[in-house]
């Protein structure tokens, strides 16, 4: 799961206010090249929430991203390499996504993140 | 995991024909399918998607099945579109649902159809590719109330339907 993916992510637990973001706990993590593609990339920054993905990229050891979303026409390719890296490139492997509301833990297994519900946490 | 047969193909013939025909003057550029089994429909649809020269697309593929969400990351990779594809086990629009509201270009749906007894519905494993239940359409009717929100303006919902799932009806929930 990289970081694009968890930022379309929103818990639907039963109970669950926004369930936006899930924290991240990891126990693998990996990186992978990905093709840096300027266009997508900030076409892509400009749809996402970015203090969600802030806050994940911080939990998956990839700090210092900038607080508040920044101007992207101002950024130089450095910069958004570092964004894409972030983005695209780490993969969360083996962990758990937790919803921020409830509390209720989604594993993560070979990246993919299984977000099934019981019976009794459907609304 | 659900290996693609004939309704696979005709809703990929059916996706291309609408492609040629009206989709590739103005491409889609989030595409998501419940249910994407083996990823043979979804991995279609972005390699559409890539091939008409979009830089900025997103296709999501969900499905209860582990093993079909295995299979659909697998066969993404494949076809060199694995970059582009995001995969979640879950059921329907699950988590996605939300962030994704009013942003799906293309919704893709080959659901279970075949008309069964209700609890064979939930019994899970395999059958849940094909279990439909009443009318073949307990799977499909919980999706129904979701699909005018998730989709974009002038959106598209490609959804395969047997006869006996009672289109007329389908229709006029939509």
């Amino acid at each position: 799961m990289r970081l694009l993916t968890h930022n379309l992510l929103a818990s639907n637990v039963k109970g669950a206010k926004t369930g936006f973001p899930l924290k991240i706990h990891v126990f693998v993590q990996e990186e992978h090249e990905t093709a840096f593609n300027k266009a997508f990339l900030l076409a892509t920054l400009r749809k996402i929430n970015w203090i969600a993905f802030r806050e994940a990229a911080d939990s998956l050891g990839v700090p210092n991203l900038p607080e508040l979303p920044p101007d992207l026409d101002k950024c130089d390719d450095s910069m958004l390499r570092k964004y894409h890296h972030a983005l695209m490139e780490v993969h969360v492997k083996e962990g758990y996504l937790i919803c921020p509301d409830t509390g209720r833990r989604f594993p993560i297994t070979k990246g993919i993140p299984n977000m099934l519900l019981n019976e009794d946490e459907v609304c | 995991v659900y290996e693609p047969a004939e309704d696979s193909f005709l809703l990929v013939d059916t996706l291309v024909a609408e492609w040629d025909a009206r989709l590739a003057n103005d491409p889609p550029r989030c595409a998501l399918e419940v249910g994407s089994g083996t990823g043979y429909v979804i991995a279609s649809a972005a390699v559409l998607m890539r091939d008409s020269g979009l830089d900025d697309f997103r296709c999501h593929a969900t499905d209860v099945n582990p093993d079909a969400v295995a299979c659909t990351r697998a066969t993404a990779d494949a076809h060199g579109v694995g970059d582009y594809v995001t995969v979640i086990q879950c059921d329907l629009l699950g988590p996605l649902r939300e962030r994704l509201r009013g942003k799906v270009d293309l919704l893709l749906f080959n659901p279970p159809y075949v008309l069964t007894p209700s609890e064979e519905v939930a019994a899970g494993g395999i059958a849940a590719a094909w279990a439909g239940g009443k009318d073949g359409r307990e799977v499909l009717d919980r999706l129904l109330p979701d699909v005018a929100d998730v989709l974009a303006p002038g959106g598209t919902f490609l959804l395969l339907l047997l006869h006996d799932n009672k289109p007329h009806d389908v229709a006029e929930i939509l």
